[in-house]
């Protein structure tokens, strides 16, 4: 089999390229912003406030119509793998969205807490956490549904 | 070229190419490391020394206008404003309220929670940390 003078240059480098590049595992990495169990927990349905969650965990990133809901989100890197060529050439990371979504009564009374957890995504988008269409209708659904022991 | 120059050079290849795997691996590492500093919680705080930098919240008997005087307008108000929310920094061991229209709003580590009671004096407040490192 002969080569050309290009594709011996092209075939060396990339020989090159993948003997000098390192593969690295990124292991679970945790959470930004994440509300930990702990302080979910002090949000007692039927006797916290809004003014209690504020205090608690302050503004939420979502807000529903006229504080009917409050949101809260964030995204837990589940781990994947970089290549590093001198620098990261290639990326490959699961990520998940965790909400907090919290109800409340027309008198500013926690009606119902509940978690929703989205699905691993490999390399989803930036926004991927406040617009996940699954947790979205899961929310709504869950919204429309009358609050039974704070659920 | 004799065989003993060529192995020579070939060990030496090998031994900086062993050299740069070891350096990219230890890269890799250290920005697991930074990228898993970044995991966070929100978490009230209640470090007395952090909170005797707002001194001047007393509960009860500080009035809107001194709050906003000291602090301007919140971010964010609730329930017709008997609730509000300040974006606070920490510089120079001070706290420093974030403008409304400031770019770094979403960034901003710290958010004053102040409940208002009806005549207007602040009766509950907290400091929660958005970037609390576990």
């Amino acid at each position: 089999m002969k080569f050309t003078a290009f594709a011996r240059v092209v075939l060396t480098t990339l020989a090159a390229t993948v003997q000098t590049a390192c593969v690295v595992p990124v292991p679970p990495l945790g959470a930004a912003h994440e509300v930990t169990e702990q302080s979910i927990a002090e949000i007692k349905p039927g006797i916290s406030t809004r003014a209690d969650v504020l205090l608690l965990l302050a503004d939420p990133p979502i807000r529903g119509e006229e504080d009917r809901y409050f949101v809260y989100f964030w995204e837990r890197t589940r781990g994947g793998v970089l290549v590093i060529f001198y620098m990261p050439i290639f990326s490959a990371v699961a990520r998940s969205c965790h909400w907090l979504a919290l109800a409340f009564a027309p008198d500013g009374v926690v009606a119902k807490l509940r978690m929703f957890h989205g699905d691993a995504q490999l390399n989803p988008a930036s926004d991927f956490c406040s617009a996940d269409s699954p947790l979205k209708t899961q929310l709504e659904t869950w919204l429309a549904e009358p609050a039974q022991d704070g659920k | 070229m004799f065989v003993w120059e060529r192995n020579r050079r070939a060990s030496r290849r090998h031994a900086e190419s062993a050299e740069r795997r070891a350096v990219l691996l230890f890269a890799g590492v250290l920005l697991c490391g930074v990228l898993s500093s970044c995991a966070t919680t929100v978490e009230r705080v209640a470090d007395v020394d952090e909170l005797k930098l707002l001194a001047f919240l007393q509960a009860g008997s500080v009035a809107r206008g001194e709050v906003e005087g000291r602090l301007g307008c919140p971010m964010t108000a609730y329930e017709d404003g008997r609730i509000v929310v300040y974006a606070l920094q920490k510089n120079e061991g001070r706290f420093q309220a974030i403008p409304e229209n400031d770019r770094r709003l979403g960034d901003v580590r710290f958010r004053l929670v102040l409940v208002y009671g009806p005549d207007g004096t602040m009766q509950r407040w907290s400091l929660v940390d958005r970037g609390s490192s576990r």
